[in-house]
């Protein structure tokens, strides 16, 4: 996947929290790099974009995401990560599908919920 | 409900091509068009095509189950298909094959070293240009930084105006970290609003002071440079400068361009896949159309024929009233036109063919009720010498049923019925020599009589070959011509004979009385003796002609019940004096009366009796047995009465010419008795026969019918 970014694929990452007896929260992140800039770039849906100049500042930029929950008590969370395969290329599709590398391992655990000052 | 399946078939059908040609299309032209459609077609093409072959699997399955069930143009339509199937699928395989190699070939020939190359040459040319862009901005932004620096910070924005005014659309800001706006001159309105480095590149410029890179900004490039303008804790110092479009706009297409080769280089297997995948679904739509067009066309070819052959199954059953449906004006139209007229017309022949059959079974029906009315014989034989037909008068004249008769070759009728050998010989012959008309009579051996048959024939002519002969039974006819010529014969006699005995006697007896008394010694002698010789020989005579008149005349019965046991016992009595006569008598059994003329009958007994005794005349004990018991001849009731003696036997050569009058064996008989016995047995209809006794003798049988 980190392949397909390096050769110019963007990627789409979604986020999706979801609360019980709550409306789900949803980001959708676009990766991109640009061959000209030497940079990687992040782009949020609706939003503003970043750039970076190495991949690991980029992948650490979209695990770390800022969420405002409802003002409630602690209420359980399941937050859902995932690759947007239908914005993949059509060639890219299938095999993104079947092939385990295109698979999104999250490499982080649910955290709990970080009061913002 | 069959319409509306096809009609779903085919929308199914154009759905699924149209769906798989656009995704070819997508697929073909890049992949930013179908992006987020690419899998729910793929989805909903793979399923229209799955539900394409399982409709065409049922409808296999069920052209299969009517092929094996045996119905009407189904094998017909079996037998289609798979021609259709040979015919499409080698040239369809064969694209498939040509298609894909061309498909990766091109797909190959998309990618060169030389395109690769210049690419990334543009890529460096980019960067190196934007590292200029960037070089001058910098100096810029140092001039800008020095004059700040002589300044004091109410005047900072005056400077900024005048760098602002400068150049290319460019934001000058000057602010206290993090976001405290100090000064901001703009030279666009879309830089009015403070573009604040993000938060790595204030981390960035916190850790080194000083910030210079190039950016995607509000959809073109743009450079950042920034710094602080003191130690720490003094304000940063904010420069943002668009580039200029024609720089910008080769360069976005230098990217786009190298990204574009980068993505097909990444995505080249992957392409290969999803070509060679709608390629395999398209080719699979293709060979499934094509099975069901097939399926289509064969049913609609072979479904009049099947028509066809089911009517035609109706007709060879006989059933003309079919029609078939008429459609259009093409040659199976015209079969079926010429079928409806070809049935129409067997229906009339078969019903004139019906009616004829009944005409043609009454008459013969006509014809066997006259066949089986006759008294004549009649036998059919075929051209291989077998019997095909025989009636009822020819079955009891030769002694076996019709069913025996018909069918059977004339060879082995002679071997199963020796007595039947001379008719066969000479129905043989006459059919071998193929006389057209004889006439022959014919004896056959009937016990110890024989059965005279007056035998003609014909040979048959047209088609079929044999012959047809009748013949009557001449026997009774024969009997009664001789029996009439006997009659005569003997009435002649008592006429011709009786009338001059008696002068005879009178002459002798009148000679012995005239001479007697004039002769003496041995002459007188010789008078008597030759006088008593015609005398008794006259009283012989007059005997023997006493039983010729009574043979001739004919006298009427007078029939009664006649209980026979009485009758016997009454005609036994009168020989009880006899002491050297032994009779047995066999009378117990129920015998009931038959209707008999008594004295007649009496007359046989006393006939049969004597001839019992007179033929053991030179034994010393005699014994004869009377039997009586009831006997079946030709279905009908007889009762039977033997007399049966223990002497010499029957005399060689016996048969029924022995019961004709003047047969005798006795030195002394005239041959009357057993004559006039069997004329009285015919009279009541019955009959009298004679046959060996076990053990030596004879036994002679009267039949009386009841």
């Amino acid at each position: 996947m980190l392949a397909a970014l390096e050769r110019g694929i963007p990627l789409t990452i979604e986020w999706r929290l979801e609360l019980k007896g709550g409306e789900p929260l949803m980001r959708r992140l676009k990766l991109q790099r640009s061959p000209l800039l030497a940079r990687y770039l992040l782009s949020e849906e609706g939003g503003g974009g970043r750039s970076f100049a190495h991949l690991n500042a980029l992948l650490a930029a979209v695990e770390r995401q800022d969420f405002v929950l409802p003002a409630q008590d602690a209420q359980p969370l399941t937050v859902r990560v995932r690759l947007v395969r239908a914005r993949l290329p059509p060639p890219l599709q299938l095999p993104a599908l079947l092939d385990p590398d295109w698979r999104l391992a999250a490499r982080f655990p649910l955290l709990p919920g970080r009061a913002v000052p | 409900m069959s319409g509306w399946r096809g009609l779903m078939a085919i929308l199914a059908l154009v759905g699924l091509f149209v769906a798989l040609l656009w995704l070819a299309l997508t697929t073909t032209e890049g992949w930013t068009s179908g992006e987020g459609w690419f899998a729910p077609v793929m989805s909903v093409a793979g399923a229209a095509v799955l539900l394409l072959a399982v409709l065409i699997v049922w409808r296999l399955v069920g052209l299969w189950r009517a092929a094996r069930r045996g119905l009407p143009g189904a094998r017909l339509e079996r037998r289609l298909l798979v021609l259709l199937l040979l015919l499409v699928l080698p040239p369809l395989a064969l694209s498939y094959a040509f298609a894909l190699r061309a498909i990766h070939g091109s797909i190959d020939r998309w990618f060169d070293v030389s395109v690769e190359s210049a690419l990334a040459d543009g890529i460096a040319l980019g960067r190196a240009l934007l590292q200029d862009q960037l070089a001058r901005a910098e100096a810029e932004f140092e001039q800008a930084a020095a004059q700040l620096a002589m300044t004091s910070p109410s005047q900072a924005a005056g400077v900024l105006a005048g760098f602002a005014d400068r150049g290319a659309a460019s934001q000058w800001l000057l602010y206290q970290p993090p976001a405290a706006v100090l000064a901001l001159e703009a030279s666009d309105p879309s830089l009015l609003s403070p573009l604040f480095p993000d938060e790595g590149q204030s981390l960035l410029l916190a850790a080194g002071g000083r910030l210079a890179v190039a950016e995607p900004l509000a959809g073109t490039l743009a450079l950042r440079i920034a710094r602080r303008l003191g130690g720490s804790g003094t304000p940063v110092l904010q420069l943002v400068r668009l580039l200029p479009e024609e720089l910008a706009r080769p360069l976005a297409g230098v990217e786009q361009a190298s990204l574009g080769y980068q993505r097909l280089l990444f995505m080249r297997g992957s392409l290969k896949l999803t070509f060679s995948l709608v390629l395999s679904l398209v080719l699979l739509f293709a060979l499934l159309s094509a099975l069901l067009a097939a399926l289509a066309l064969t049913r609609r070819m072979t479904a009049p024929i099947g028509r066809l052959a089911a009517a035609t199954e109706r007709v060879a059953e006989g059933q003309f009233a079919v029609s078939l449906p008429v459609e259009g004006e093409d040659e199976l139209a015209f079969l079926a036109r010429s079928f409806n007229r070809m049935a129409e017309e067997l229906g009339a022949l078969t019903a004139r063919l019906a009616a004829s059959e009944r005409a043609a079974a009454a008459r013969r029906d006509e014809l066997d009720a006259v066949l089986e009315s006759l008294e004549t014989g009649v036998l059919g034989i075929d051209g291989e010498e077998r019997l095909s037909l025989a009636n009822a008068a020819a079955a009891r004249l030769l002694g076996l049923p019709s069913a025996e008769l018909v069918g059977r070759s004339l060879s082995r009728l002679a071997e199963a019925r020796a007595e039947l050998e001379p008719l066969v010989r000479i129905l043989l012959a006459r059919a071998r020599e193929g006389s057209v008309r004889w006439q022959e009579e014919v004896q056959l051996p009937r016990g110890q009589e024989r059965q005279i048959l007056m035998v003609r024939g014909a040979r048959l002519r047209g088609e079929r070959e044999g012959i047809v002969v009748v013949f009557d039974d001449r026997t009774v006819l024969e009997r009664a011509q001789r029996d009439a010529a006997w009659t005569e014969v003997a009435r002649r006699l008592a006429h011709e004979i009786k009338n001059p005995l008696m002068p005879i006697q009178l002459a002798a007896e009148r000679l012995e009385h005239k001479l007697s008394p004039h002769l003496h010694g041995a002459e007188r002698e010789l008078l008597q003796r030759a006088t008593r010789t015609i005398v008794s020989q006259v009283e012989a005579m007059r005997s023997m002609v006493e039983g010729f008149a009574e043979y001739a005349r004919a006298q009427p019965l007078r029939r009664q019940p006649v209980l026979l046991a009485a009758l016997v016992e009454e005609v036994l009595a009168l020989y009880e004096h006899d002491h050297t006569l032994v009779v047995e008598r066999e009378l117990s059994g129920p015998i009931p009366p038959v209707p008999a003329d008594p004295v007649r009958l009496r007359q046989v007994l006393h006939n049969l009796i004597k001839n019992a005794i007179e033929a053991q005349e030179n034994l010393p004990q005699k014994a004869i047995t009377v039997r009586l018991s009831r006997s079946e001849r030709e279905g009908r009731g007889f009762v039977r009465l033997d007399v049966a003696d223990r002497g010499p036997g029957l005399p060689p050569g016996f048969d029924h010419t022995w019961f004709e009058p003047y047969r005798s064996s006795k030195p002394r008989g005239v041959g009357l008795g057993l004559a006039i016995s069997q004329r009285i047995a015919e009279e009541h209809g019955g009959q009298l026969e004679a046959a060996p006794r076990e053990g030596g003798g004879a036994v002679f049988s009267l039949f009386l019918p009841l």
